[in-house]
């Protein structure tokens, strides 16, 4: 439950920096909103591992990912997390020639995210 | 005129309310149309493009491709020579590059490699849908030869004439360039250029072309017809009766047309006017020979008058008579007789009587002579009279009523001042002598002369004119004949449009439909939204019409867009013009249309590029591993193909790994020990061969439909509707998804008991049940085995 809670609040506050002006984080929340997405998305990943087959966590996420779909069915919400961790995982590190990811590209993995959480918790269910 | 389409319009026009005159003006130009193209051009896929010397390769290199429906990226940095195959494939094919079309000339000099010596070739393999019969088209430069040149074309031009692919080249144009693509926004008339021939309507616009010329033929000659009709009314003298009559009947408001037709038949009756103008050029006047003839016979018939004249003839004639009596009274019977008259007597004796017979007969010719003499006179008179005729006697008076004027040269003719100072003076007052004679006739011959010139100027004035009238008269029964026909051209004309707007419009609807549906899966996180497409025809060309709102507003915000929205947008249009049944293309070749995307764009990209690759195929060419990184991400059916460029433009194509290598690829991986926890890879590696199995079937199906030419859409239907690893196998072996009972019963006829083992190993060890590590670890292979075995 703990996992879930986590998930959640993290999710939620990405969404803050999304939604709220703050000039504090002025320039920085994109990136700072990328990282809670994404930490989101490998939470939830691990929970499911955790439960189902804990030695996977002892591999790369490439192959936590990639292996999913033989334990949670070929789901798109599930292609659509994987998709939304790789392009999160570029946004996070810093690349001289790329811009940033734009807010409506982070609100849709965000969305993506709260999705791939849902699917997870039927899952496990 | 295409008969499907001359149909379709016949269809409408019986349907519609206009008049008959226009709608036998219609049919009359639908049939006379070119006659319609027989057979269309057979269906095509690519199969290799092979270029040597040209732009970025220097030795031959091979892009080799599979001639059936499926997405190929076809990646290369920046100077690679990946775009030398699109290019050169674009040039052999068309005879041209658009991309150069509008560059400078240094663009097109350095065409040919640098590093490369000899000619330069390009080549291509065709595979012909359903024959499977391959046709190879290839062209040769010389070095140093224009890229144009196209000297070493006759084969590959022939080739294309030969199945009519040249015909369809313009109208379904396979090549989409960047360059292309960024541009393609910048004119919207250039857009409906590039979509309006992929509908196949140009045969209306041909005929709206013809309708409209026939028209405005018809309406010129009519325009002109007027316009000559004043400048003949102009030219027509007032002065001349007939002309005038003509003039008034050509320049009334509406022209008796067979009135002046009879006017032009009759002769010019001249009468007025020109009835004296005739009278005085027909003038009968003596030559001066004949005055001075005349003059010497009066002279003569004067002297011998005078001369008779001195006996007094009377006299001679009295006496004569009174001799005669006398003669008559002396008595015969005696020989001599007194004279009766004084008393004398006899006197009247023989001799007497002789003398007096004698002179008798003397006064008689006497007074004869004179009287002679008299007469000769007389006529002579006469004849010096007559010299001059009553008509020209007359002519000095008649002369100023038709502006010429008698005697002197000063006169000019119609000067009306010279009329009143000769006129009341007689100009033949003294004619006593020869000379005088001469000048008054010489006056006269002048003058006769003068009007017998106005005469034949007036003449020839008219002939030429009348020349003029006949051929306007022509004209004017022509327009007079096809005043309905140009009534119903019109109409006509104004018909045909409005049906051609709508036919184009109900066949540009799907493509429309497909391209929106495009760009909604590209645009992401666009705040565009495209809602329609419209082609409309204004004047000879015309425009697409973009309704696309930014947020939901402006109807018409291509403005707003951006770069890399324009680029995905004309993508989403080129694609489903490729798309067409009408097109003999089965290949779509797009040169780089990442470039200026944003990457939640490429994703979308990816997509829609897969979309259209169920039934075409499609080759893109990238500069970056973005697009193939989200056709690997989104797990896309792909064939990635990598193209290097070493020394010396040496390029080198390496294909990548297909999505059934990478499915294989992946199982290997995953079926080495300690990779994954050992329940885990138990599941995974199964999977993975699954998926390789399911998708080198799903190849099979659709490289199958290509090669019979059957539908691909159906064909792709049938892929997404297998649900299971049976259903798809049973799609291969039977062509039906039902008969996946079959399966494993024709697995085991056709490729023997390991590979129907291996089918149902595949099928327990995705659901769950746990495989022994034998089997396990020689999946992978024994998959690999299996699918070489469905492929052959």
């Amino acid at each position: 439950m703990t996992t879930r809670l986590t998930v959640g609040a993290v999710l939620d506050e990405a969404q803050r920096h999304l939604d709220e002006f703050d000039p504090a984080t002025s320039g920085t929340w994109p990136h700072a909103a990328a990282v809670l997405i994404r930490q989101s998305l490998e939470s939830t990943l691990n929970g499911f591992w955790t439960v189902r087959a804990s030695g996977m966590l002892d591999t790369s996420f490439r192959d936590r990912w990639q292996c999913l779909p033989a334990y949670l069915g070929d789901r798109p919400e599930a292609r659509e997390a994987d998709f939304a961790w790789t392009a999160l995982s570029q946004a996070c590190h810093h690349r001289a020639y790329e811009v940033g990811l734009t807010q409506d590209e982070l609100r849709t993995h965000l969305a993506t995210a709260r999705a791939f959480l849902e699917v997870v918790r039927e899952a496990l269910a | 005129m295409d008969p499907v389409l001359r149909t379709l319009l016949l269809e409408r026009l019986h349907a519609s309310d206009l008049d008959d005159e226009a709608k036998r003006v219609i049919e009359v130009a639908c049939d006379a149309g070119a006659p319609p193209v027989a057979g269309t051009a057979p269906a095509v896929w690519l199969r290799s493009v092979t270029v040597e010397g040209f732009r970025g390769i220097g030795a031959p290199a091979t892009l080799t491709l599979e001639p059936s429906p499926g997405l190929t990226v076809v990646v290369g940095r920046n100077g690679s020579g990946k775009s030398s195959f699109a290019e050169g494939l674009e040039l052999l094919m068309t005879g041209r590059l658009k991309r150069w079309e509008k560059r400078p000339k240094a663009w097109t000099e350095t065409w040919q490699c640098l590093h490369h010596e000899g000619p330069t070739r390009l080549s291509a393999e065709l595979a012909i849908e359903g024959t499977g019969a391959v046709v190879a088209l290839s062209q040769e430069w010389a070095p140093g030869a224009a890229y144009d040149d196209a000297s070493g074309r006759a084969g590959a031009a022939a080739l294309l004439a030969e199945h009519g692919w040249d015909r369809d080249l313009p109208s379904f144009r396979p090549f989409l360039a960047y360059a292309e693509l960024a541009t393609m926004f910048d004119t919207l008339s250039s857009l409906y250029e590039a979509l309006t021939p992929v509908l196949g309507l140009g045969d209306i616009d041909v005929l709206v072309g013809q309708l409209s010329a026939t028209r405005l033929a018809y309406d010129n000659q009519r325009k002109e017809v007027g316009r000559a009709r004043e400048a003949l009314v102009a030219r027509l003298d007032p002065d001349d009766e007939h002309a005038a009559l003509v003039a008034a009947a050509v320049g009334a408001k509406k022209p008796d047309l067979d009135a002046i037709a009879q006017l032009l038949a009759d002769a010019p009756d001249y009468s007025g006017d020109t009835a004296t103008l005739r009278r005085l050029s027909g003038l009968a006047l003596p030559t001066d020979e004949e005055i001075r003839a005349a003059f010497k016979a009066l002279r003569v018939a004067q002297r011998v008058h005078d001369d008779a004249a001195k006996t007094d003839a009377a006299r001679a004639t009295n006496i004569a008579a009174l001799l005669r009596r006398a003669l008559a009274v002396r008595d015969p019977e005696k020989l001599t007789d007194d004279c009766p008259v004084c008393g004398t007597p006899d006197v009247l004796d023989e001799g007497w009587a002789k003398q007096a017979a004698e002179q008798a007969a003397a006064l008689d010719e006497q007074a004869t002579a004179l009287t002679r003499a008299t007469g000769e006179l007389t006529a002579a008179r006469r004849r010096v009279d007559a010299l001059l005729d009553a008509n020209a006697r007359a002519a000095p008076g008649v002369a100023p009523s038709v502006g010429l004027a008698f005697g002197g040269d000063a006169a000019p003719g119609g000067d009306a001042g010279a009329a009143p100072a000769t006129g009341p003076a007689d100009p033949f007052a003294a004619l006593s002598t020869p000379a005088d004679v001469i000048a008054a006739t010489a006056a006269l011959r002048a003058l006769s002369d003068r009007a017998g010139s106005e005469l034949s100027r007036r003449g020839s004035a008219w002939q030429e004119l009348s020349v003029h009238v006949a051929g306007w008269l022509e004209q004017a029964r022509q327009v007079q004949a096809r005043a309905d026909t140009l009534k119903a051209l019109k109409t006509a004309e104004t018909w045909v449009k409005g049906a051609a707007e709508t036919l184009r419009a109900e066949r540009f609807a799907p493509i429309s439909e497909r391209a929106i549906e495009n760009w909604r899966t590209l645009r992401q996180g666009s705040a565009v939204d495209l809602h329609d497409i419209t082609l409309k025809k204004s004047g000879r060309t015309g425009r697409a019409d973009f309704d696309v709102r930014a947020d939901g507003e402006g109807a018409n915000a291509l403005g707003v867009m951006s770069q890399g929205e324009l680029l995905a947008l004309s993508v989403s249009v080129f694609l489903p013009r490729a798309a067409l049944d009408e097109s003999p293309f089965r290949f779509a070749v797009i040169d780089d249309p990442v470039q200026a995307m944003d990457p939640a764009k490429v994703d979308g990209l990816a997509r829609v590029l897969h979309r259209a690759a169920r039934t075409r195929q499609i080759i893109v060419f990238t500069h970056d591993d973005r697009l193939p990184e989200a056709i690997r991400r989104l797990r896309l059916d792909a064939t990635m193909l990598h193209v290097d460029r070493r020394a010396r433009s040496d390029v080198d194509v390496q294909i990548s790994r297909s999505p059934v290598q990478r499915y294989l690829d992946g199982a290997r991986g995953y079926a080495k020990p300690d990779r994954l926890p050992p329940e885990v890879q138990a599941r995974v590696v199964p999977m993975f061969c699954r998926s390789a199995v399911e998708a080198a079937a799903a190849n099979i199906v659709r490289r199958r439909a290509a090669e019979q030419g059957t539908s691909l859409d159906e064909a792709d239907e049938q892929i997404e509707d297998a649900r299971t690893l049976r259903e798809t196998l049973a799609l291969v072996l039977f062509g039906e998804a039902g008969r996946q009972g079959e399966v494993a019963t024709e697995v085991r006829r056709r490729y023997g008991a390991s590979a129907a083992g291996l089918v149902s190993e595949l099928n327990r060890g995705s659901h769950g049940a746990v495989l022994d590590e034998a089997t396990l670890k020689r999946l992978p292979e024994s998959t690999r085995e299996f699918i070489h075995g469905l492929m052959d």
